[in-house]
């Protein structure tokens, strides 16, 4: 098994002394589907955003695939970006652009800035990108605008997207916390069906415990920006559950649609 | 605020607060009457004498030599047109520098909003005034002033309407490993445009009525021919310009407010 | 650069009607939107080359005009504070015709302003009548309305507030009815359940709540002001205009240079300050 993605004492402090990230060691293999679950505002989202550089990390490593990742050269965090998909709460589509032209964008990261600029997609990505679409039953809303889709669908946009980048590695940030109980049950699906085809491993932050247990092979629980838990989703008792949200308990259920 | 304060001392405060402020306001029309020396009698009785004025002087509107108000008014017409566009492009490059979050570098940044703001906060027929100096009588201190301008105002608010898109789109295209021209092209573009398009619309709106009074200061257009017969006492030529105006004026709202509408 | 996608081929037979090419290339923008944009810049730049073709600009006044800049440039560098009292005196002057016109048209517009919305107006077709004039009046430019008023009174301050009080109490009355009738329905219902006059609903219940978005709306139109009388102010009716055009018309560019730095200044700072009491406004 190959080691995808190694974190170690990964901090982030805010100005004014805030810890979002208290020291945080983490590896992801392979193949996994890990499932990062705690209350909101424990730092789940920080510790993602940490992964991709979205947001930079005050202390510790992460390496990718053996390379320990750094924010000084464009160039190469322009590579380790384009191999990790990213899925977010919102969706983050570009709204007045159509489907298709979202899906693509996954592919950005590997053109040369100027074909990219231009929407030179290569004939074979746009075939990929409408195939893709269809498996996620999207067919019907290929070239519809992005703001004409309802949210479920704009999530599948949003992981047709990652799944264009051909990455290593998905990180997922609270992919149904903004979606009604049936469509998350189709976003997750889908997440998780084409990350075990293709061999992606996947990261993904979830305050549902019941989600997190019916798909994760292992659950990494957070809590005040420090791990308290890390095992085999069997392993999580009810006691390290009570641990984990304390104080928050009405979050762990919650399918907080109006989120 | 925190403190509990009974209702009845709450409202006792309130209204202290409202005599002060109105003993403030009174004594500032006061100074202001007595500074510039204004009266009020001979105001008040102005009103019937400037209706009767208006009424009578320039009504009905003289519809002789109606051929003669083409050229103007198409001059104006060219005016908005020509500065609308050329500032439409220009605003939009400098808007690019200077939003905060497609700005390269803060000093550019700051620089060009020094001088943005500089330009915009002076009025226009100040600008049209002093390239009048500079470049004579004519259309063309009138379609620079249109110019400058309109490129500084649109530079504002074009920036502003791009500081203002949602951060999501460009954050997910971030993490996908795009380039700064990438993010900009692809998900900056897309959002910003119903903000360029009603904005230039609205410039052109703008444009059409500062273009109209550029001729009050010798820079071309309907307004000169408006001063002229102003200053000749031909109030019913004067008057045929007016509504010349009103008419194109209304017809441009017309106009942008459809192209509006379709456009989403 | 240019990695391939692995994925297994897609081919084209296979591909819903929805899908359009151009070239043999697959089409990938959302139509509509893309048709909206090229057809608005189209249609711009069509107006733009017809426009520009009929434009006459002459290159001789071009280039004779860039030659003498320099000149004009050395001048203006040189800020004299000559004129610094008179410029000062004029820029007050020029506030208070904005202070005054705004007093007086919010006076008039509070009033009309309840004849014109549609939800409290007491005489419907007058109300819409009243609406139809108001727009006549916006629509003439201010400044237009300025040299009217200076054809009848002469030159003065006092022209200048007559001349600025038609646009203000238009664009005054338009904006207070337009935010009687996007708030008041709740105040008005309630009111008129319990039996209330015409009279106890505007000035009982509607002006108490309306009040600070009135103040809003006056703030932003005495920022708007400021910049009309300075503008004024050069076609003749009183404040500091009068100087600039004067220096302007007699090339003291020296003092011309000091003028627009204290316009500048002054506009920045009431800018400033109705922002602020804005932003305090919106958080009551």
């Amino acid at each position: 098994m190959t080691t995808i993605l190694q974190v170690e004492g990964l901090v982030k402090s805010y100005a004014g002394g805030t810890l979002a990230l208290k020291g945080i060691d983490l590896t992801v293999e392979a193949g996994e589907f890990i499932a990062v679950i705690g209350p909101s505002g424990a730092g789940k989202s920080t510790l993602l955003r940490c992964i991709n550089r979205l947001i930079e990390p005050t202390e510790g490593t992460v390496a990718f695939l053996g390379e320990v990742m750094n924010s000084k050269s464009k160039g190469s965090l322009r590579r380790w970006r384009s191999q990790i998909g990213m899925i977010f709460q919102h969706y983050n589509l570009v709204n007045r652009s159509s489907v298709l032209e979202n899906v693509l964008h996954g592919r950005l990261g590997y053109m040369s800035p100027l074909a990219g600029v231009f929407s030179r997609y290569s004939e074979e990505d746009k075939l990929a990108a409408i195939a893709l679409l269809h498996k996620v039953g999207l067919e019907n809303e290929v070239f519809k605008r992005a703001d004409e889709l309802s949210g479920g669908q704009k999530q599948r946009v949003g992981i047709s997207r990652a799944i264009m980048q051909e990455p290593q590695l998905i990180l997922a940030d609270e992919p149904i916390a903004s979606l009604d109980p049936k469509s998350s049950a189709v976003v997750m699906d889908t997440i998780y069906e084409n990350c075990r085809e293709r061999g992606i491993a996947c990261l993904v932050n979830l305050h549902q415990v019941e989600v997190a247990k019916k798909y994760a092979t292992r659950i990494v629980g957070i809590k005040g920006g420090a791990k308290v838990f890390d095992g085999a989703p069997e392993e999580l008792t009810e006691e390290m559950i009570y641990n984990i949200y304390q104080g928050k308990e009405h979050e762990m259920h919650a399918q907080a649609a109006g989120e | 605020m925190s403190q509990v304060v009974s209702p009845h001392t709450e409202q006792r405060q309130k209204k202290a607060k409202r005599m002060v402020s109105l003993a403030l306001l009174a004594g500032a029309l006061a100074f202001s009457i007595w500074y510039v020396k204004f009266d009020m009698v001979e105001f008040i009785s102005g009103i019937p004498l400037f209706l009767n004025f208006l009424f009578t002087d320039f009504l009905p509107p003289n519809f002789a030599n109606m051929d003669s108000y083409l050229r103007p008014v198409l001059d104006t017409l060219i005016f908005a047109v020509v500065g609308t566009f050329i500032s439409s492009l220009l605003g939009l490059v400098i808007a690019f520098l200077m939003a905060r979050n497609t700005a390269p570098h803060p000093a550019v940044r700051i620089a060009l909003r020094g001088v943005v703001s500089f330009v915009r906060n002076v009025p226009f027929l100040v600008w049209a005034s002093l390239l009048v100096v500079i470049f004579g009588v004519g259309a063309m201190p009138g379609l620079f002033s249109l110019l400058v301008f309109g490129t500084c105002f649109l530079a504002r608010v074009y920036a502003e309407s791009i500081e203002e898109l949602d951060k999501e789109a460009t954050e997910a295209l971030e993490a996908s490993g795009a380039t700064y021209g990438q993010i900009i092209k692809h998900a900056i573009i897309p959002q910003f445009m119903p903000g360029y398009f009603s904005w230039t619309l609205f410039m052109f709106e703008i444009n059409i009525r500062a273009s109209a009074i550029l001729g009050l200061v010798g820079a071309g257009g309907i307004g000169s021919n408006l001063k002229q017969s102003l200053d000749l006492f031909q109030y019913s030529r004067a008057s045929m310009i007016i509504v010349i105006l009103i008419v194109l004026i209304l017809a441009v709202e017309f106009l942008t407010q459809r192209i509006r509408e379709r456009i989403l | 650069m240019q990695q391939q996608t692995s994925f297994q081929a897609y081919s084209p037979s296979q591909a819903q009607p929805g899908v359009q090419t151009s070239g043999g290339k697959i089409r990938i923008g959302h139509r509509r939107t893309q048709r909206q944009t090229r057809l608005f810049f189209a249609a711009a730049a069509v107006l733009f080359l017809v426009c520009l073709s009929l434009l006459d600009l002459s290159w001789e006044q071009f280039r004779s005009g860039i030659a003498g800049l320099p000149d004009i440039m050395s001048k203006v560098m040189t800020i004299s504070f000559h004129a610094f009292p008179a410029l000062l005196d004029g820029m007050v002057t020029s506030l208070i015709i904005a202070f005054l016109t705004v007093v007086i048209s919010v006076v008039l517009s509070i009033l009309l302003s309840f004849l014109i919305a549609e939800n409290i107006t007491p005489f419907k077709w007058a109300g819409r009548a009243l609406r139809v004039v108001l727009l006549v009046i916006r629509t003439v430019p201010t400044t237009i309305w300025v040299l009217l008023a200076v054809a009848s009174m002469g030159f003065g301050s006092m022209a200048g507030v007559l001349g600025l009080i038609f646009p203000t109490s238009s664009y005054l009355i338009k904006s207070f009815a337009a935010q009687i009738e996007e708030s008041g329905d709740d105040t008005i219902e309630a009111m008129r359940a319990v039996g209330a006059s015409w009279l106890q609903i505007v000035f009982k219940g509607l002006l108490p709540n309306l009040l600070l978005s009135f103040l809003a709306i006056i703030s932003f139109r005495f920022e708007m002001e400021v910049a009309e009388t300075v503008m004024l102010g050069m076609v003749g009716a009183g404040g500091i205009g009068v100087l600039l055009q004067d220096y302007i018309s007699y090339y003291e560019f020296a003092d011309l240079a000091m003028g627009i730095i204290i316009v500048f200044v002054t506009i920045f700072a009431v800018e400033l300050i109705s922002n602020r009491v804005r932003s305090r406004l919106a958080r009551r």
